[in-house]
């Protein structure tokens, strides 16, 4: 057991349980305090970490966007969960989403930051923000009673705390062998080497020389038409499914008396 | 493009660990339906990072389209949700999600 | 084998028409006329039928494995039962609700999920496998809502959905991680990382992570623990032939994904960490099945009961799934626990979906019969479907001559015969547990008087689905011969896969060594390898091995030269069937049969 870390998802735990809206003597600033240390411990723990690995020279240790982007998640996460004011849960879920989009940019993931952008932060969260304010009974203006305290606090910081604690535990305790297979020696770096390997045998996509030219996107196209063409297909079902029981369950029940037999559409 | 450490991808990892694990303590702890099902969301948005460092330590595109689906099906999930939620709202007029617990036995 | 069902659409073929089906009776439900929105329930009925005869025919049947067969046309049967027993649905089903225009849409989202199940089987790679899951669950969500206008059902509705979802985040946390273990999300690469990772008795701690994630996600679909709590209230909130659904489609759904990926570890877990993947599933086993029946005890509403019968139903399949695929295909019913597990599968439900149609047909009133009380004495009025629901209940009981016997059966002589006799005890305990409520509903329909005047439907449809039914229930319970042999060909999809096996040729002699590592998941299994289907037609066969391994060592000669035919009906002393091509030992006599000929 790593003590170092066990102390610092410790200081997690209760950091988030003491940031959890609770409705008698706020204790946020006090929270808010562990929180930091928390942060800062595991900052340090992970630059020791890193610093003691293997072959840091290819990867450079820890990165300073990797910080910056990965407490920004953090931070905003926490936000989230913890906010008395669902809007402003909402608002820190844009902020999460966008240090996600900085960290997939870091992981070479352009287009899955872009589309994590328009779509979430954009799309779904535009409408989370749209219900919040539709659905709120005193008009957003208040703090609603069931918004300043939760339930079972402790068993939920608890559960969770353990859960992460085991992962990382498990991760970072002896040689990372034991947690996950090194990945095979050889010419792996050899560009996305799915492209190739895909276009070997399609001439009709002309470009001969698939790896050093294209582009992550036009992969990432490659790879969710040919291999994923029907998981695609199976994807459009479900949107339709879902648009079609979205209109399923907001439609009001209302009295359509005698539409049966009449041979009429009922009118709405 | 440089291969990736895997102490690097650990740093990924964890990250999407503790996302991971914040959206769960959200979904047990809120009793805003909203907020219930936001949390599940940063779940999701743990995973997507685990998927994406995968896929880029791995140095193939499986991860990334791996993600697409997953934010394919979380904005079906979350129009179906949102739905749910206005009706249950008019129903009540409110959002608190223990209001919702008549069956026992 | 797997990778032909991405090339060719023929084997998907059952599920394309049903998805049809639904869009086409989704349009129906909004048609103008009255005669065609009548004709919905007709249409989708024809639909599942269709979907049934092209999983049969040939074609379809050489471009998937047997268990895609299997589970597809155990989706269509059960189905048309479903289909039957939510006839009127959402029509009369309680009087108060007036919205009796979008029928269309409640057969469409049956359907889509019904798709779902049977392309479960098919899938072959992670992201296929998460949204077939998602194909079975996203229209139960929406069904369990707007099944009927009752607040209860929007309750059960939102329960189930958000527990819904946080069961996808933290399935797709392990898929993540199977994923990142393997680096690909083909099911053969990471059962190629698997096997490599296994001959190394060392499974990285990610793997086995993964695996336990992805297990307590399912376990929501199946429920059982620790994701079961929220089965009481749905199947009560819910109206009773989306009730009737649920405890068959995510289900199925559910044990077809974990049999799934338990087979992507070759089904080992010997030695090292990796006993925590069968450690989880004893546990969760015995607790699945002890919770549900003590709750289940202290019901007195009949659909809460059934929630908590479908958990403790669901423990008594984990722990078939405990005892492990048999080794070689072809072998015995008793080491088998896939074989059991699915057969159970398909007995339980036969049975519950019986008992839930037998209940549709007594609730006439607008709120159903869901108190014990409301079914007393309905016998003498209505001894036909009483008769029904008696004899689906008897058969969940257990009773010898019907189906749900042999289901026990199969189970208890799996666990005891690979060395679980703790489960095995437990899953009888169990049984007389449950022995105790179901009697109590029989009771109450035979010996009681008439509590309330009961009210029964008027329409033909659930009694007909209850009929058939009870019939194939003790059917099935008297001759089994033909299910036991379609589900014999789908579990050995999942036979032998754990084994390796070397082939040697030299001079006609063909000497074929089978290495199964047994374990504390195998034990006691090495008896089994006395049924190798090879053992018949060698001229020798060995059997040696210490607690951890066993090797099996076949000799066959030949003499040289061979002629074609010969050297090839010694490969089809085998069934010709693409299935058992996963078993190792076949694919190498095949190999064998080929090098000599050359």
């Amino acid at each position: 057991m790593d003590y170092a870390l066990a102390v610092a998802t410790a200081l997690g735990a209760l950091s988030i349980y003491l940031l959890l809206p609770r409705g008698r003597g706020s204790l946020v600033k006090t929270g808010a305090l562990v929180g930091v240390l928390t942060l800062g411990a595991a900052m340090l723990y992970l630059l020791r970490w890193a610093g003691l690995q293997e072959g840091v020279s290819q990867g450079a240790g820890l990165n300073v966007f990797f910080c910056l982007f990965a407490l920004i998640a953090v931070i905003s996460a926490t936000a989230v969960i913890c906010h008395p004011r669902p809007l402003y849960c909402a608002l820190y879920f844009v902020l999460l989403t966008l240090a996600l989009a900085g960290l997939f940019i870091l992981l070479f993931a352009q287009f899955m930051a872009i589309v994590l952008i328009i779509i979430y932060a954009g799309a779904i969260l535009v409408t989370y923000v749209f219900v919040i304010m539709l659905a709120s009974p005193g008009g957003n203006v208040t703090v609603a009673d069931y918004d300043r305290v939760t339930t079972n606090p402790l068993l939920a910081v608890l559960v969770s705390f353990v859960l992460l604690g085991t992962v990382l535990q498990l991760m970072f305790i002896g040689k990372p062998r034991a947690f996950m297979a090194a990945r095979p020696a050889g010419p792996v770096a050899v560009g996305m080497a799915m492209g190739h390997k895909i276009l070997a045998g399609k001439p009709a996509l002309a470009d001969p020389k698939p790896t050093s030219k294209m582009g992550v996107m036009e992969l990432l196209g490659v790879n969710l038409y040919s291999q994923y063409a029907l998981p695609l297909e199976l994807a459009g079902i479900l949107l339709t499914i879902s648009l079609v029981g979205a209109v399923m369950i907001a439609r009001k029940n209302e009295p359509a008396a005698g539409v049966l037999g009449t041979g009429q559409m009922p009118t709405e | 493009m440089p291969v990736m450490s895997q102490a690097v991808l650990f740093e990924y990892l964890s990250l999407g660990a503790v996302l991971f694990v914040l959206g769960l303590i959200g979904f047990v702890a809120r009793r805003n339906m909203i907020l219930i099902f936001l949390s599940t969301e940063i779940m999701f948005q743990g995973v997507a990072v685990n998927l994406i460092a995968f896929g880029r330590y791995w140095m193939n595109m499986d991860g990334q389209s791996f993600v697409i689906f997953l934010l394919t099906i979380a904005a079906a999930e979350a129009s179906l949700a949102l739905g749910l939620v206005i009706l249950l709202f008019r129903r009540r007029e409110t959002l608190n999600v223990d209001v919702w617990s008549e069956m026992q036995g | 084998m797997a990778e032909d069902v991405n090339t060719s659409l023929l084997g998907l073929l059952p599920e394309i028409i049903l998805l049809c089906t639904a869009a086409v009776v989704l349009l129906m439900g909004l048609a103008r006329r009255d005669v065609l929105r009548r004709l919905t329930q007709w249409t989708a009925v024809i639909g599942v039928i269709v979907a049934f005869v092209a999983a049969y025919s040939n074609d379809v049947q050489s471009h998937t494995t047997a268990l895609g067969t299997f589970l597809t046309l155990l989706t269509c049967g059960i189905g048309l039962l479903l289909l039957f027993s939510a006839w009127e649905m959402p029509f009369a089903m309680d009087p108060a609700h007036t919205d009796r225009h979008y029928r269309g849409e409640f057969f469409a989202m049956l359907l889509c999920s019904l798709a779902g199940v049977s392309m479960m089987a098919k899938v072959n790679n992670l992201i296929w496998l998460f949204l077939a899951l998602e194909l079975v669950s996203i229209p139960t969500y929406i069904v369990v809502a707007t099944g009927r206008g009752q607040s209860e059902a929007q309750e059960a509705g939102i329960k189930y959905f958000f527990l819904g979802a946080l069961s996808a985040a933290i399935y797709l946390f392990g898929f993540s991680y199977l994923y990142g273990f393997s680096g690909s999300t083909q099911f053969s690469a990471i059962t190629a990382v698997f096997q490599s990772d296994i001959s190394r008795h060392q499974l990285p701690w990610m793997a086995i992570l993964g695996l336990l994630l992805v297990l307590l996600g399912i376990s929501y679909k199946i429920a059982a623990v620790p994701l079961h709590f929220y089965a009481a209230d749905v199947y009560q909130g819910a109206a009773t032939p989306v009730t009737a659904f649920l405890s068959f489609a995510p289900k199925a759904a559910g044990f077809v994904a974990i049999i799934l990926l338990l087979g992507l570890t070759g089904w080992h877990f010997s030695s090292g960490p990796d006993v925590t993947i069968p450690a989880l599933l004893t546990v969760m086993a015995v607790l699945t099945m002890t919770i549900g029946n003590v709750l289940a005890l202290l019901q007195r509403n009949i659909k809460r009961m059934f929630a908590y019968s479908s958990i403790a139903h669901s423990g008594y399949i984990l722990a078939a799934l405990v005892a492990g695929p048999a080794l070689v295909a072809g072998g015995g019913w008793a080491h088998d626990g896939v074989a059991a597990a699915l057969f159970y599968l398909a007995a339980y439900s036969l049975m519950t979906v019986g008992a839930f149609a037998a209940l549709i047909y007594m609730q006439g009133k607008a709120d159903g019969a869901e108190d014990i009380d409301d079914i007393a004495g309905i016998s003498s009025e209505h001894p036909m479907t009483a008769a029904c629901m008696a004899i689906c209940l008897l058969s969940l009981i257990g009773m010898p001559g019907t189906i749900g016997f042999l289901g026990k059966l199969f189970i208890v002589q799996a666990d005891l015969s690979t060395g679980h006799w703790i489960l095995a005890v437990f899953v009888v305990v169990n049984a007389a547990i449950a022995a105790a409520y179901y009697l109590r509903i029989i009771a109450a329909m035979y010996v009681r008087e008439p509590w309330t005047p009961s009210h029964v439907r008027t329409t033909l449809a659930p009694r007909f689905a209850a009929a058939l039914c009870a019939a194939m229930v003790i059917g099935f319970g008297l001759a089994p011969s033909r299910l036991l042999s379609d589900i014999r060909h789908a579990a050995d999809y999942m036979a032998g896969s754990s084994g390796t096996v070397r082939l040697t040729v030299f001079k006609g002699r063909a000497k074929i060594t089978s290495h199964f590592p047994t374990g504390s998941f195998g034990r006691g299994r090495r008896s089994s390898l006395l049924t190798d289907p090879l053992a018949g037609y060698a001229r020798r066969s060995r059997l040696a091995g210490d607690q951890n391994s066993c090797v099996v060592k076949h000799e066959f000669i030949f003499a040289r030269p061979l002629k074609k035919d010969t050297a090839w009906s010694t490969a089809r002393l085998l069934p010709p069937s693409p299935v058992l091509e996963r078993n190792p030992a076949v694919v190498a006599l095949r190999m064998s049969a080929r090098l000599i000929v050359r």
